[in-house]
């Protein structure tokens, strides 16, 4: 019986064991089939655990797969999870857009948990796809409709979030709506979407004008916050709606008021503050409404001086709201007895140990430099301490601000601060120092000597870090002020005989200039006495150096060819040098050694008159904006020749061949012989020359001509040949000058202007060659004559203003190259405010090209310029329209405009 | 108006938000470049530093470094205490905020921001107020 029972217990459980391994394997098999995903947290331990990028990648790769599995499975249990981690993985960077549809789905499910990953997802991984889009705004309008305020608050925060324009019409009603809700959550949560729509659609702005007012009548900080916030940006985007809401200036003072009355709240204290958050929103909301607006300033006036008196600055939020208090003293119209106590409030900032408060201070001052000058240079001095600060955000900021006070009687003092700070800068800082201060200099120098003496100093200091436009400002300056050469020359052998090699440009401004005027560092005019054999020392050792760049040894290369028509002894090892370089590796300055050698053998008898000192730049320096006008008037004598005419036409339209040679050479030779012997003394002082494709063509094929002409054509008929007179002011690039004016070569030209077109865009569609006749032998031989191309741009086709709005203008010149329309446009800040973020953006049809050089900037100060350059392909010749979008921002907004320019001159494609 | 937010230890992004658009495959550049400017900023410096279009502003807190991105139009110093006011809210919510928290409960720091920052802009200064929503779905959700 026992033993019956025995073995019925033993079976019994064997059984159990059979079952119990049935059900292990049915669950490692469910397990295997279907794992359950790793959570989050997990999949973040791994990642970070990866040792190398390589490591970190296999993980999220294998994750990646595992969860486009479970997508294309439609499982939808772990789908929070699984979007949960893409998440995740999208912000390290990867590719999680796949996603997208499952966040939707999410979205659609009415479970809370999987709506917030949803509106979450959504957020975060939604790009501007237009599909998607769609789908989702059909999912926010139901959710927004929802009875419960939470799923409410989340779509709209999606919505706050992700709005594109069409999502923003769709759903601008539902807005609206809500933004009369009588639930402060869900009604403070709407006026950020509205915030939102109108910055998208800002038509819609009228819509939400009257649930905006009533907003202000709220007790809840919440709702007030982003009503101001909301009213802030309607002000900016639109007139009326400024004109609308200055009669809420008394609700925001009452409201100001009794922040600052109201006793401790525990809800909104921040450091014994009553929510400092609000107050700024409310301050700049009212320095908005009182700018330019007595009436209002007025009503603002004592609220004003009772918040900067009342805060407490020993606090950061006390001074976050001061800092907002006296920008907005500074801009409305307020008494000047404010105004002096908003000055010594920057004062105190700016005496702050505090750094950040320091940098406030200066950024403040800087903003409101303009409104109130005397009040800040009663600041000088602690400004210029600052510039000695170990932060480089507030030297920058002080770097800025010194800039901005520098005037005629404390040029001095600041400038010399100003050099001992270029001296020890950042290199970041000393390109824009520098320019800077040559402007500075410009504007304000008490004297010549003065101002070549701070030029020099600002090339010393800056050292490699001079932007082009300094070193040919420099170069202008000196040629320009004949009664200060001998002393700049002297100066610059001084620099040069212990010159460090490494620092190009100030080699480049002396050689330069010791080749032009080389005769008065021997005859003893400068205060210095030097020996021939120096002078080719120090040439020698420029020239041979490695550390010098190719550009300074082209400078070199000139200049000592120069000399070598003001030198009397080392004639002979100059020819040396120069024909040595015949042999260099660097095909630029092989060119210019074998040319130059030939003015040492053949040409020898020309080699003289040709050297002649360049005659003074005249026009303006270092800004290219008057230049450029100057640059479209082509009035002169010589216009009435016709051969000079036609050889012009026919050498700048873009269908030049080779057999232009023949054709016209006749003609050419007559109109150089023309121009470089035929104009009587004294008339016509400049010409301009016009580089066009063609005359790379005339230098491969060098016709044979006679005696006197052949020489002259040999010599300049390798440089570009057609000569367009003008009487243009110059203003042109000295740096390109001396690269190109006793070179003969075309290709030699072409390199020397592309080469510095990047630098110096604005000088070089300004340039105008000058040509000076010659007085003494002018029938025979030019013995000053170099014709020196310096515009690509064509005159015969005008320029255009393709636009002139909102304080901007933009011009356009044009310069053809076969299909190619070069369009150099120059930007011009005719508005008073500084203006930032300027993009400008252009279309064309679709049968042309359009390609959109870097623009040379993106800001501009009042009355400043920008070029930037674009390139149209026009195969087909078929008219040139542009569709152009232009934005920026000044004082703080965004100013966007579109248009078309069909105006554009039909020269460029005929 | 704010951009985004960033919060980095050891050189590396551990959260980033973004207010307003921005396109998917700059901004790991974007990160990594704010990150490094802001790390190499002297301790003692300006917490306030340009970049491009934005003002940068960031604060340590612990290991920890927040970064908002603004307009050059923002207060800085009032960002800079909206840094604090955050982790504070952050404090709040998880009792004491540390950098595990970050690791274990990534969605729920965004979920708090949203409740403080929408479309770039302040929505509530009150940090009760912020956080009483999100613990009200929290208790939903865990029923």
């Amino acid at each position: 019986m026992n033993k019956a029972r025995d073995s019925l217990g033993t079976m019994s459980s064997i059984k159990q064991v059979i079952n119990d391994a049935v059900e292990k394997g049915k669950e490692v098999y469910e397990k295997v089939r279907q794992p359950n995903p790793i959570r989050l947290r997990d999949l973040i331990r791994q990642i970070r655990s990866a040792k190398t990028a390589a490591e970190e990648r296999a993980v999220v790769n294998r994750e990646c797969a595992y969860i486009r599995l479970t997508f294309r499975e439609e499982d939808s249990v772990w789908r929070c999870r699984n979007v949960a981690k893409l998440l995740y993985i999208h912000m390290l960077g990867y590719p999680a857009h796949f996603g997208q549809m499952e966040c939707l789905k999410l979205i659609a499910s009415p479970r809370f948990t999987d709506k917030r990953i949803g509106y979450l997802g959504a957020m975060l991984l939604l790009d501007e796809r237009q599909d998607v889009h769609l789908l989702i705004t059909n999912s926010l309008k139901n959710d927004l409709n929802s009875s419960t305020q939470f799923v409410q608050g989340l779509a709209l925060c999606t919505l706050g979030a992700i709005a594109s324009p069409e999502m923003s019409r769709d759903l601008a009603g539902e807005v609206e709506r809500l933004l009369k809700s009588s639930n402060a959550y869900i009604r403070k949560k709407a006026a950020v979407c509205a915030l939102r729509i109108i910055l998208k659609v800002p038509e819609l702005m009228e819509m939400f004008l009257p649930a905006t007012r009533s907003l202000l009548s709220e007790k809840n900080h919440g709702v007030l916050i982003t009503g101001v916030t909301l009213i802030t940006e309607m002000c900016l985007q639109s007139p009326d709606m400024l004109a609308h809401f200055k009669k809420i200036v008394p609700n925001l003072v009452r409201i100001l008021k009794n922040l600052i009355m109201a006793g401790y709240s525990p809800e909104h204290d921040v450091q014994g503050v009553s929510d400092p958050f609000l107050q700024v929103k409310i301050l700049k909301l009212l320095r908005i409404l009182g700018c330019g607006d007595s009436d209002a300033s007025e009503t603002m006036n004592d609220i004003l001086a009772q918040v900067a008196t009342n805060t407490e600055s020993s606090k950061n939020v006390g001074n976050a709201i001061l800092y907002e208090t006296v920008l907005s003293i500074m801009d409305i119209k307020s008494e000047s007895g404010l105004r002096v106590l908003a000055i010594n409030i920057l004062g105190r900032f700016l005496l702050n140990a505090d750094k950040n408060i320091r940098y406030v201070a200066l950024n403040t001052l800087l903003r409101v430099v303009h409104a109130d000058n005397s009040a800040v240079q009663r600041h000088r001095s602690t400004i210029l301490e600052c510039l000695k600060d170990a932060d480089i955000s507030i030297r920058k900021r002080a770097m800025e601000l010194c800039f901005a006070l520098i005037n005629g009687n404390n040029i001095r003092t600041m400038m010399k601060e100003l050099l001992t700070f270029l001296e020890n800068a950042e290199p970041e800082f000393k390109a824009t120092c520098s320019s800077k201060c040559v402007l500075a200099a410009e504007k304000y120098s008490p004297n010549v000597r003065w101002h070549i003496d701070t030029l020099l100093k600002v090339v010393e200091a800056a050292g490699n870090h001079v932007p082009d436009d300094v070193v040919s400002s420099t170069i202008q300056l000196i040629s320009e002020t004949r009664a200060e050469q001998a002393y700049a020359v002297g100066e610059l052998w001084r620099h040069l005989s212990v010159a460090q090699l490494e620092f190009q440009p100030m080699i480049q401004v002396s050689t330069w200039c010791i080749g032009e005027f080389g005769d008065l560092l021997l005859n003893g005019q400068a205060d210095v006495t030097v020996e021939e054999t120096q002078i080719i020392e120090i040439y020698q050792k420029i020239l041979w150096a490695s550390q010098c760049s190719i550009t300074t040894k082209e400078y070199a290369l000139t200049s000592l060819m120069k000399l070598s028509a003001r030198l009397n002894q080392e004639v002979g090892s100059i020819q040396q040098v120069v024909s040595a370089f015949g042999s260099h590796l660097n095909i630029e300055l092989q060119q210019r050694g074998i040319e130059y050698s030939q003015l040492f053998t053949r040409h020898n008898h020309m080699r003289g008159p040709l050297l002649e000192r360049m005659p003074p730049f005249e026009g303006v320096r270092g800004n290219g904006t008057e230049g450029e006008k100057g640059g479209i008037a082509i009035t002169n004598g010589l216009d009435n020749s016709p051969d000079n005419q036609s050889l012009l036409n026919d050498l700048s339209s873009p269908n030049n061949n080779n057999n232009i040679n023949s054709t016209h050479e006749n003609n050419e030779s007559n109109a150089l012989l023309l121009l470089l012997g035929g104009i009587e003394p004294g008339e016509g002082d400049t010409v301009q020359a016009v580089t066009s494709p063609a005359t790379s063509t005339i230098n491969a094929t060098p016709a044979p001509r006679s005696t006197v002409n052949a020489d002259i054509l040999d010599l300049l008929g390798l440089e570009p040949g057609p000569t367009a007179p003008s009487n243009t002011t110059t203003s042109t690039s000295p740096a390109q000058l001396s690269h190109t004016n006793n070179s003969s070569s075309p290709a030699l030209l072409l390199d020397g202007l592309l080469n510095n077109t990047s630098s110096t865009t604005t000088t070089t569609t300004a340039g105008i060659a000058s040509l000076s006749t010659p007085t003494a032998n002018s029938t025979t031989l030019p013995t000053n004559n170099f014709i020196i191309p310096q515009s690509l741009s064509q005159p015969s086709v005008p320029g255009i203003v393709a636009y002139d709005k909102n304080g901007m203008k933009l011009d356009m010149t044009f310069e053809i190259q076969d299909s190619v329309t070069t369009i150099n446009m120059l930007a011009t800040n005719t508005s008073l405010a500084q203006v930032t973020d300027f993009l400008f953006q252009a279309a064309v049809p679709k049968s042309l090209q359009l390609q959109m050089m870097t623009p040379s900037s993106t800001s501009m100060a009042p009355s400043a310029t920008l070029t930037q350059v674009i390139k149209v392909n026009n195969p087909s010749k078929v008219p040139l329209r542009m569709r152009m979008r232009l934005s920026w921002q000044a004082n703080g907004s965004v100013v966007q405009d579109q248009g078309e320019i069909s105006h554009f001159p039909p020269a460029l494609w005929q | 108006m704010m951009h985004y937010l960033l919060i980095s230890k050891d050189g590396s992004v551990q959260f980033s938000h973004y207010f307003t658009h921005s396109s998917p495959s700059s901004r790991p550049t974007t990160e990594a470049r704010v990150i490094a400017k802001c790390t190499n900023a002297d301790k003692d410096a300006c917490h306030f530093l340009e970049d491009g279009p934005h003002t940068l502003v960031f604060r340590w807190f612990g290991p920890c470094m927040f970064v908002v991105a603004a307009d050059h139009s923002e207060n800085e110093l009032m960002i800079y205490e909206f840094l604090s006011l955050y982790v504070n809210a952050l404090h709040k919510y998880f009792g004491k905020f540390s950098e595990k928290h970050i690791l274990l409960n990534i969605e729920r720091l965004h979920m708090v921001l949203e409740e403080m920052v929408v479309a770039g802009e302040l929505l509530e200064p009150s940090i009760r107020n912020a956080l009483s929503p999100i613990q009200m779905l929290d208790t939903i959700s865990s029923r």
